[in-house]
């Protein structure tokens, strides 16, 4: 092993790497992701205060970097028996201790940062954008970020508005002013928060001959449609809903088929995303009505019944998409993927780090991706 | 675009000389893929051989490979379908697929000759590198000296134990 020839050859080549020019260092660095920054932080001084400086900064955030998709959250119980049924009412005195992500590029599940910093406990995840998580409490939304662990609360809605579960929260950015605006869609108004920090309550109709299912929402690139299934994704002009049917309560029932459905040309004006969808929508011109795209294979089906029996912390299927990917989940070991480009399904790893965060722990998935950000909330 | 084969754009060629005075000659079009060579030939012309003393022969020809590459995929042919994205993402996946001391010669000579895209193409490539390494890992493969302490270490750890899971 000693005299391999690869050995050789890097002792000869000892060392240029360290003389790399700062703007280059810093341009190779800047395309890591924020776990991977850290890391590389410990390598040597020089990148430690290389990467720590504004000009870095300015350039990482320029950079674009894949969002963790899915993302999902653990919470403990403090006074929870192992034999005792779940009881919400406990979330409230819930701590969050686990927050993980899928990383598609080097398609591992990673430790995101911790959420103990929170200001108070029983908040809930209900939307994410560029670095951004925003929590939901009893009446009041908090953003934060949990790289940067800084925490806003907002300011509360108009009086006869309050923040009820069927809301739904979603968090639109402007790449190109760099601000922000969180969006309430509730059941008869939406109530819209700019950087500006004051609300103001927009008009917003929902498409309801297309969603009859109030007052539930989901977000589209910079859309909101609102009275839409939280199981629909857009991607590329096309709407995709994840149609899954079984019976049985949402605890031990029974799911036999899983189908994605999907819609064309919903919008006119909708920037078209991925070349493969358009080309297919314009071939067969605009239709009004649901398709199918695929289903779910016999042999993943099965794996999806056996985690859903087995475990007893099993909820709703939830879809996250990004991209042209529409990643299923509905436990933790089972997690699987559809590309509406390639038409191919994947199934993920199991998220191990997660099955390891202790007892008495309720798993949470989230309807979004995740991205993480230097840059600090203001 | 009926003026590409025309004799006048054809015959319009640069030459540049490297560090080990080995003399290249390209089309004007390959050359302005750099942006430095390109403000050279608009200053002086093309008449001039253009002398580059800080690019070796080697690394030369290997950056002239990806430029007349990537100039040919901007041209149109009638008789050929266009290069698409998948292909020259295929070609540059081989193209930065060398030895380590190759890609940092080329980093610098593409840092020099100001031609962006191949300087985050490799970039990107050094970064993929060091993809889910530890720091020890990364030490290793750049050959960077640790010139921590393994206090000092420790406190960058601490502030940011939830990355090195």
């Amino acid at each position: 092993m000693a005299s391999s020839p690869e050995q050789n050859e890097s002792v000869s080549t000892s060392d240029v790497w360290s003389m790399l020019p700062k703007d280059i260092a810093m341009r190779v660095l800047a395309r890591l992701s924020v776990p991977q920054l850290f890391r590389a932080r410990t390598v040597c001084k020089q990148w430690n205060l290389l990467t720590s400086s504004p000009e870095f900064l300015n350039l990482f955030s320029g950079q674009s970097h894949e969002p963790y998709f899915p993302i999902m959250t653990s919470r403990s119980f403090m006074a929870r028996c192992p034999d005792q049924q779940y009881n919400p009412e406990q979330a409230v005195n819930s701590l969050f201790n686990g927050f993980f992500g899928y990383n598609h590029t080097t398609e591992t599940w990673q430790r995101l940062p911790p959420l103990d910093f929170l200001p108070r406990q029983g908040l809930m995840l209900v939307a994410a954008a560029e670095g951004i998580l925003c929590f939901q409490g009893n009446s009041t939304l908090f953003l934060c970020n949990p790289v940067a662990r800084t925490c806003i609360e907002l300011p509360q809605f108009a009086p006869n508005w309050s923040l009820l579960r069927t809301c739904s929260v979603n968090i639109l950015v402007d790449h190109l002013t760099k601000s922000y605006r969180v969006v309430v869609v509730g059941n008869v108004r939406s109530g819209s928060l700019s950087t500006t920090r004051d609300w103001s309550i927009v008009d917003c109709q929902p498409p309801s001959q297309l969603f009859p299912y109030l007052p539930t929402a989901a977000l589209c690139r910079t859309a909101v449609y609102c009275g839409a299934l939280t199981q629909v994704v857009e991607c590329g002009g096309v709407v995709y809903m994840v149609l899954a049917s079984g019976y049985g309560g949402t605890c031990g029932g029974v799911v036999t088929s899983v189908s994605i459905l999907k819609l064309e040309a919903l919008t006119s004006n909708t920037p078209i995303e991925c070349s493969g969808v358009s080309e297919h929508s314009k071939s067969e011109g605009v239709s009004k009505e649901w398709t199918e795209v695929t289903s779910l294979s016999e042999e993943l089906l099965l794996d999806l019944q056996k985690g859903w029996l087995e475990n007893d912390d099993v909820g709703d299927i939830v879809c996250v998409r990004h991209g042209t990917r529409i990643c299923l989940s509905a436990s933790v070991d089972f997690m699987i993927e559809y590309d509406v480009v390639t038409g191919d399904w994947s199934k993920l790893p199991i998220c191990y780090q997660l099955l390891n965060v202790g007892a008495n722990i309720s798993v949470e998935y989230h309807r979004f991706p995740a991205q993480l950000s230097l840059t600090t909330l203001d | 675009m009926h003026f590409q084969g025309s004799p006048n754009m054809a015959e319009k060629r640069v030459k540049l000389i490297s560090s080990d005075n080995d003399e290249f000659e390209v089309d004007e079009a390959v050359a302005f893929e750099s942006e430095t060579l390109r403000n050279m030939i608009q200053d002086t012309g093309t008449n001039v051989p253009i002398s580059i003393p800080n690019v070796s022969s080697d690394i030369l020809a290997k950056v002239l490979e990806y430029c007349s590459y990537h100039a040919e995929t901007m041209e149109t042919h009638d008789d050929k379908p266009p290069i698409t994205d998948a292909q020259i993402r295929e070609w540059d996946a081989d193209f930065v697929d060398v030895h380590p001391a190759t890609l940092y010669s080329l980093i610098l000579a593409a840092n020099y000759l100001n031609i962006k895209n191949l300087l985050d193409l490799i970039c990107q490539a050094v970064a993929n590198n060091i993809r889910g390494k530890t720091a020890v890992e990364i030490r290793k493969i750049l050959h960077i000296q640790d010139d921590f302490t393994y206090e000092e270490e420790m406190e960058i750890r601490r502030e940011t134990k939830w990355a090195f899971d």
